[in-house]
C-alpha cells in the first residue's frame, strides 16, 4: 500500500488517510481543516496514543508543500506518518506517542501540486490566476508536447549565451569581450504574449501567489513582496492553516517542509540574529546542530544566510508566524540538494549571485557528471530541434528540473525522508511537559492532610514554549489545584508563570477529607500538556 | 633565605621575603605600605632602580601589580619572580641594568591581600574582598562549601530524571550537557559542592555570593551599580583596596606603563573592555599592537582589545581601562595560564569560551583536559566521583576537578616558566617606556661674552612623552620643559625655560639660548616631564 520511494497524488494520499484510519483507529486520526481555491480538502492527521486526550499533550505540527512544487514535502510527511504508526515498539517511537501528539499536514496547496504531477507546468503554490501589475511576458508551455517544460534555445547575434567548449549540453554566459563565435539566446520553454515577432519577453507566471508570503507577520503588499496576495491570509489554504494552529494551543514545535537546497532553515525570516531573544538563539542552534549531525544539512538563519536582498527580506512567512506571533519554536527545512550530490559545496544566496561565469561552468559541469554516472544522463534532456510556432526552428532541452533540482528523483526519495523525520523527532522530544510526584502527604489530624508535591517540566524547552512566547504572556500560567470529595484549606489553585526546562517547584496543599481518601490533582497548562494524578492520602502518606 | 620560583606564598612569607630583597639590596629598593586592606593588611609595594643614578620620582615609571582578584595568584608569583630577576642580574645583565639605571619600577605583588589569604589556606574561593557585599549575611541557596572534608571544593552530582547532564560514555569522569533530544538514559543534576540555605526540599539554585564583591569593576571609568554590574560595589573606589591603588598612581605621576596581572586563559587584554578598537585612539592601538606583537614572541600569547577578543558584553570599572583612559597610562592585563591551549584546544576567540560549542566539541575538550591531567599531572588533579551522604540531600556523588592549581593557577611545577615568559613581555614594554636625553651640546662665542648654546633634547623612548596620546588630551601630565639653570650667567634670550610641548616616541627638537657670561659663570641644561624623566647636563662655559 504505502511506499517510500513515491510522490503521491491527491486520491492515492486520501487512500493512504483512510487506510491508515482502518488499522490504526486507537493512534490515527485526521480531519479536513479547509478547502482549497478548486474545493479540494485540506487534511491534518493526528497521530498519539489514546486519541481521546489529544488536546491535554503538547503537540508537534508538521506541515508539507506550501509550494506547489515541493513534493518531497509532502513524501517526508507521508513517511513520517508511516513510521510512527509502523514502529510503535520503538523507544523513541513509543515515548513520543505516549507524550506528545502529532499533526501533520501532508500537503497544503493540493491544487498546485496535482497540476504539477500531472502536468507538464510548474507553479509556485495555488492554480487561483494571479500576476498583478505584470506586463505580458513568456507563458510556459509545452510546445512539442513531450510531457517536459525545458528550455529553448536559438542563435542570435545578440545572444548572451554560447555553448561551453566543456560539454556541449552546458549553456554559458558571453564574456565581455566575446565577439567571435556563435551566441544563442536562452529562455523557458512556452510561448510569447503579444510577441511582435522580435522582443523575447520575461517570463510571466499566471499563478502568482505564494503561500508562503500570505501570513500575517511583516507581510507587505504585492508591489513590495511578490505573491503576498490582496491581504494577509486572504487565500483560503493558508487561513485554514492559521486557523488550525491558533485553535489548537497545545502547539509547542513546527516543521514546515519545502525544497530545495538541503539547509535546515530557523526564524528570523525578516530581522537579524542580534534582534532574537539569547536563549531562543542558543536553543536553535543547538538544535541545528543536532540537524545537522543527522542531515547533513547546515542550520541557517533564513535572514542571514537565505536572503536575497537584506534590505528587502521575504515578507510574510509561516516561520516567522509561527516563532514571532505565536512563540513556537519553528524551523523549516529545504530538503534535496542535488548539488551536494554532485560534490558542489553549499553557497547562500549571495555567493551564487557574486558567482563567476567560470565557476558556474564548474558547477554545471560537475552536476552533469552526477547526472551521467548515476542516472545515465537522463536528468537532462539533451537539445533537440523543434518547431516553435512563434520563433520558428529551436532546440529544445536543459534539466528535467521537477526530478532533479526541485525534488530528488523518486529512488533517492527515501533516505530523505528518514533523516529529516529523524530531526523533527528531535524537535519534538525537545518540547515542554510538565507533570507531578508526590513528595510527601503528612497527616496533621484525622481528616486533615498535607499533601506536599513537585510540579516539574520534563522537557528542554519552557513551558511557555520558548522565552519569546514566555515574554508573550499567552501561553504563560500552568495551574495547579485537587479536586475530590474535600474542602481545600488556604491556597486553592496555585498558578505558576513558566518552567525552565527540566525545572521543578514544590507546591504543597492542605485539604479536609470527608469519607473518600483519594484526591486528584490536575496540572493544567496551555503547552506543556495536562496532567492528573490520583492521589490516596491514607496510601501515600508517611 | 633564597626565592622559590615555584612556590605560592601566603601573606606572612611574602611580606618575609619582600623584607628580605629590601634588605640584600638596599641600594635599589624601598619598601612601603600604600595601605591597609578591609582587614587592615598592609599592601606592602617595592619599588625598584638604582638610587645612584637619580631620586625615582625623576625618572619614567613602570607599575606592576598582581591578584586584584583573590585566586588568581600566578600574578603575584609572577610579579615576585619579575622582582627576584630583576635585583639578582643588576650589573650583570645588560637589559635588566639598563631598565633599573633609567627607570623605577614599582612593584606591588598582591593587591587583595585578605582575599588570596583564604584562597590560599582554605578550601574556600572567592572573587576579591572578604568584605560581605553586597549582603552581611548568607542568602538562601547553595552556598560553596567543603562538605566531605576532603581540602577541596568541587561538585556534587545527582541522579536525577529530569537533570541536565549525563556521563560520558568515553571517560566516566567527565559529565556533558543534556541534549534537547535526550529522552532516556541516565541524568543528573551537577552543583557546585555545597550547602543549601533555607532549603525547601526540592529546590537547588545558587546563592548571591556572600563575598560579592568584584574589585575590578569597582574604579570609576564607565562604572556601572551593582543591578547593572555584578560586584562594582556600592560606588567607585569604594574599597580600600583600590582606593588605596588609585591614590599610590595618581601620586606617581611618572608612570607611563602598567601590568595588572589575572588568570586565566593565556592571553595579553589591553583597553578596551567597553569598545572596539575602530572607536580607541588610532596612534596608542598602534602602539599597543606593536608592543604587544613583540612581547608575543616571548610568550606565545595573543595580544586583544578586550571589548573585541575577550568579553561577551562590555565591562565597566576595569582598572586596566581607569589607568588608560581617565590617566593616559599603556596599560595592560596579563591573563596568565593557558590550561585549554596546552590540552590541544584551539580557541579562535576568547570572547566564545563560555558559550558552548557544539555537542561533539564539549565531549572532544572535555577528554582533551582530562588527558592532560593524565599525562602531565598523573591524573592527580581530578578526584573521582565517589558517594557521600549530605546532610540535606542524602545520597550523593562528590567529584571535579581541583580547579586552584589546575585551571585557575598552573600546578607548582609550572609556575616558574609561566612567570619568566610574561615578565619578559613586562621587559618589553619597560625598554620602551619614554626618556628624555640631551645630545649635541654646542657652545659657540658670538660677541663680547656673548655665548649661543644649542642642545638637541631628544625622547629615545619608543611611547611619547605624554605616555599615550589619551594623555596628551587629559592635559595632567606636564609637557617636556627645557631649563637653563645659570650661575653669574645673564640669559639674554626671551625664556630661561622652554617649553617643547611632548615628544613623540623617537624624536627629537632643537633648544637654544644666548647668555652673557663671565668669569664665574656656570650652567646647565635639565629636561624634565612627569613621564619621561628628568636629565640634566653640566656646561662647560
Amino acid at each position: 500500500m504505502y511506499q517510500p520511494n513515491k510522490y503521491y497524488k491527491y486520491n492515492e494520499i486520501v487512500n493512504l488517510l483512510e487506510n491508515w484510519k482502518e488499522h490504526f483507529p486507537d493512534n490515527f486520526d485526521y480531519k479536513t481543516i479547509g478547502k482549497s481555491y478548486e474545493g479540494r480538502d485540506i487534511f491534518v492527521t493526528i497521530l498519539t496514543n489514546d486519541l481521546s486526550n489529544y488536546k491535554d499533550k503538547p503537540a508537534y505540527y508538521i506541515d508539507a508543500n506550501h509550494h506547489a512544487g515541493e513534493v518531497t514535502g509532502s513524501s517526508t510527511a507521508l513517511y513520517t506518518i508511516h513510521y510512527l504508526l509502523n514502529n510503535q515498539s520503538d523507544k523513541k517511537v513509543n515515548y513520543l506517542l505516549n507524550n506528545y501528539t502529532f499533526f501533520i499536514v501532508p500537503r497544503i496547496a493540493v491544487d498546485g501540486s496535482e497540476l504539477y504531477l500531472t502536468s507538464a507546468f510548474s507553479l509556485r503554490s495555488s492554480t487561483k490566476e494571479y500576476s498583478p501589475a505584470l506586463d505580458k511576458g513568456l507563458i510556459q508551455k509545452d510546445i512539442d508536447d513531450n510531457g517536459k517544460i525545458l528550455q529553448m534555445r536559438f542563435k542570435s547575434e545578440v545572444g548572451n549565451y554560447k555553448i561551453s567548449d566543456k560539454d556541449p549540453r552546458v549553456m554559458v554566459k558571453r564574456q565581455p569581450d566575446d565577439v567571435d563565435g556563435e551566441f544563442y539566446e536562452v529562455v523557458t520553454e512556452g510561448l510569447i504574449e503579444d510577441f511582435d515577432g522580435v522582443e523575447i519577453k520575461k517570463d510571466r507566471s499566471k499563478w502568482g501567489l505564494d503561500f508562503n508570503r500570505n501570513y500575517p507577520q511583516g507581510w507587505n503588499p504585492e508591489h513590495i513582496q511578490k505573491g503576498a496576495g490582496i491581504y494577509p491570509l486572504s487565500e483560503t489554504e493558508t487561513r485554514s492553516v492559521a486557523d488550525f494552529i491558533l485553535e489548537n494551543t497545545n502547539i509547542a514545535g513546527a516543521m514546515s517542509y519545502h525544497t530545495y537546497g538541503g539547509v535546515i532553515l530557523r526564524p528570523y525570516c525578516t530581522r537579524s540574529d542580534k534582534e532574537m531573544n539569547k536563549n531562543d538563539l542558543k536553543y536553535f542552534k543547538e538544535l541545528g546542530e543536532i540537524g545537522e549531525d543527522l542531515t547533513d544539512y547546515p542550520c541557517w538563519s533564513i535572514f542571514e544566510k537565505f536572503t536575497m536582498d537584506k534590505n528587502n527580506p521575504s515578507a510574510g512567512s509561516f516561520i516567522d508566524f509561527t516563532y514571532d506571533y505565536l512563540g513556537i519554536t519553528c524551523f523549516a527545512t529545504e530538503l534535496w540538494d542535488i548539488r551536494a550530490k554532485a560534490g558542489l559545496d553549499k553557497i547562500t544566496f549571495q555567493q551564487r549571485l557574486d558567482q563567476t561565469i567560470k565557476e558556474k561552468e564548474e558547477d554545471q559541469i560537475k552536476l552533469l557528471k552526477y547526472n551521467d554516472e548515476y542516472f545515465d544522463g537522463k536528468l537532462f534532456i539533451n537539445w533537440y530541434k523543434a518547431d516553435h510556432p512563434q520563433l520558428g526552428e529551436v532546440e529544445v532541452g536543459g534539466w528535467d528540473r521537477k526530478f532533479s533540482f526541485q525534488n530528488p528523483p523518486e529512488k533517492l526519495l527515501e533516505d530523505v525522508c528518514h533523516k529529516n523525520m529523524m530531526f523533527t523527532f528531535s524537535h519534538a522530544l525537545s518540547m515542554p511537559k510538565v507533570d507531578l510526584e508526590v513528595k510527601n502527604v503528612c497527616k496533621e489530624s484525622d481528616k486533615v492532610y498535607k499533601l506536599d508535591l513537585v510540579v516539574f517540566n520534563k522537557g528542554a524547552l519552557n513551558t511557555s514554549g520558548s522565552n519569546l512566547a514566555k515574554k508573550l504572556d499567552k501561553f504563560n500560567n500552568i495551574e495547579i489545584k485537587v479536586e475530590g470529595d474535600i474542602e481545600v484549606i488556604g491556597e486553592k489553585m496555585y498558578k505558576i508563570d513558566s518552567l525552565e526546562g527540566y525545572q521543578k517547584k514544590k507546591i504543597s496543599f492542605v485539604v479536609m477529607t470527608r469519607n473518600d481518601k483519594s484526591v486528584n490533582v490536575i496540572v493544567n497548562s496551555k503547552r506543556a500538556g495536562v496532567v492528573c494524578k490520583k492521589v490516596n492520602l491514607e496510601l501515600e502518606r508517611n | 633565605m633564597n626565592f622559590n620560583p615555584s612556590k605560592y606564598y601566603k601573606y606572612d612569607e611574602l611580606v618575609e621575603q619582600m623584607n628580605q630583597w629590601n634588605k640584600d639590596y638596599p641600594e635599589l629598593t624601598k619598601l612601603y605600605s600604600i595601605g591597609k586592606s578591609y582587614e587592615e593588611r598592609d599592601m606592602w609595594l617595592i619599588e625598584l632602580t638604582n638610587k645612584n643614578t637619580g631620586k625615582s620620582e625623576d625618572k619614567p615609571g613602570y607599575y606592576i601589580d598582581g591578584n586584584f582578584h583573590a585566586g588568581e595568584v600566578t600574578g603575584c608569583a609572577t610579579a615576585m619572580y619579575t622582582v627576584n630577576h630583576l635585583l639578582e642580574n643588576y650589573g650583570k645583565d645588560k637589559e635588566v641594568t639598563f631598565i633599573l639605571d633609567n627607570f623605577v619600577v614599582y612593584v606591588l605583588p598582591r593587591v587583595s591581600v585578605d582575599g588570596a589569604e583564604m584562597y590560599l589556606t582554605t578550601a574556600m574561593t572567592l572573587r576579591s574582598s572578604t568584605r560581605p557585599y553586597p549582603f552581611t549575611e548568607k542568602q538562601p541557596g547553595l552556598h560553596i562549601k567543603d562538605m566531605d572534608g576532603d581540602g577541596y571544593i568541587t561538585q556534587m552530582r545527582i541522579k536525577d530524571p529530569n537533570g541536565k547532564w549525563k556521563v560520558s560514555e568515553k571517560d566516566p569522569r567527565l559529565m556533558l550537557s543534556r541534549q534537547p533530544d535526550d529522552f532516556e538514559g541516565e541524568f543528573y543534576n551537577v552543583y557546585d559542592e555545597g550547602e543549601i540555605i533555607d532549603f525547601d526540599g526540592v529546590e537547588i539554585k545558587a546563592a548571591q555570593r556572600l563575598y560579592g564583591l568584584d574589585i575590578n569593576r569597582n574604579s570609576p571609568v564607565n562604572w556601572k551599580p551593582e543591578h547593572e554590574q555584578k560586584g562594582a560595589g556600592p560606588y567607585p573606589f569604594s574599597e580600600p583596596e583600590t582606593r588605596n591603588v588609585a591614590n599610590f598612581i595618581l601620586a606617581h605621576k611618572n608612570i607611563a606603563g602598567l601590568m595588572s596581572y589575572h588568570t586565566t586563559s593565556g592571553v595579553h587584554l589591553r583597553p578596551s573592555a567597553q569598545k572596539p578598537d575602530k572607536e580607541m585612539n588610532k596612534t596608542d592601538v598602534k602602539m599597543f599592537k606593536e608592543i604587544g606583537e613583540r612581547g608575543k614572541e616571548f610568550t606565545g600569547y595573543p595580544h586583544v582589545n578586550t571589548f573585541e577578543g575577550f568579553v561577551s558584553s562590555p565591562q565597566t570599572g576595569i582598572f586596566m581601562d581607569w589607568a588608560y583612559e581617565n590617566e593616559g597610562i599603556l596599560s595592560w592585563s596579563t591573563e596568565l595560564w593557558d590550561l585549554l591551549q596546552r590540552a590541544g584546544i584551539k580557541i579562535e576567540n576568547f570572547k566564545d569560551r563560555y558559550t558552548k560549542k557544539t555537542f561533539k566539541t564539549e565531549e572532544e575538550d572535555g577528554l582533551k583536559v582530562l588527558k592532560w591531567n593524565d599525562e602531565e599531572l598523573d591524573g592527580n588533579a581530578f578526584i573521582k566521583w565517589r558517594k557521600f551522604d549530605h546532610p540535606q540531600l542524602g545520597e550523593v556523588e562528590i567529584g571535579g576537578y581541583k580547579m586552584k592549581f589546575f585551571r585557575q593557577n598552573p600546578p607548582e611545577k609550572l609556575l616558574e616558566q609561566e612567570c619568566k615568559k610574561n615578565m619578559q613581555f613586562t621587559l618589553v614594554h619597560m625598554k620602551a617606556l619614554p626618556k628624555l636625553e640631551i645630545s649635541n651640546i654646542e657652545i659657540e662665542n658670538v660677541g663680547d661674552n656673548v655665548k649661543k648654546i644649542s642642545a638637541v633634547v631628544n625622547n629615545i623612548g619608543y611611547q611619547p612623552t605624554s605616555g599615550t596620546e589619551v594623555a596628551q588630551k587629559l592635559k595632567k601630565y606636564s609637557t617636556v620643559k627645557v631649563e637653563l639653570e645659570t650661575n653669574n650667567c645673564e640669559v639674554i634670550s626671551k625664556e630661561k625655560e622652554l617649553d617643547l610641548g611632548h615628544l613623540d616616541g623617537w624624536s627629537k627638537k632643537k633648544v637654544q639660548w644666548v647668555v652673557k657670561v663671565d668669569d664665574n659663570s656656570e650652567a646647565k641644561i635639565v629636561a624634565c616631564s612627569d613621564r619621561a624623566g628628568k636629565t640634566e647636563n653640566e656646561l662647560s662655559l
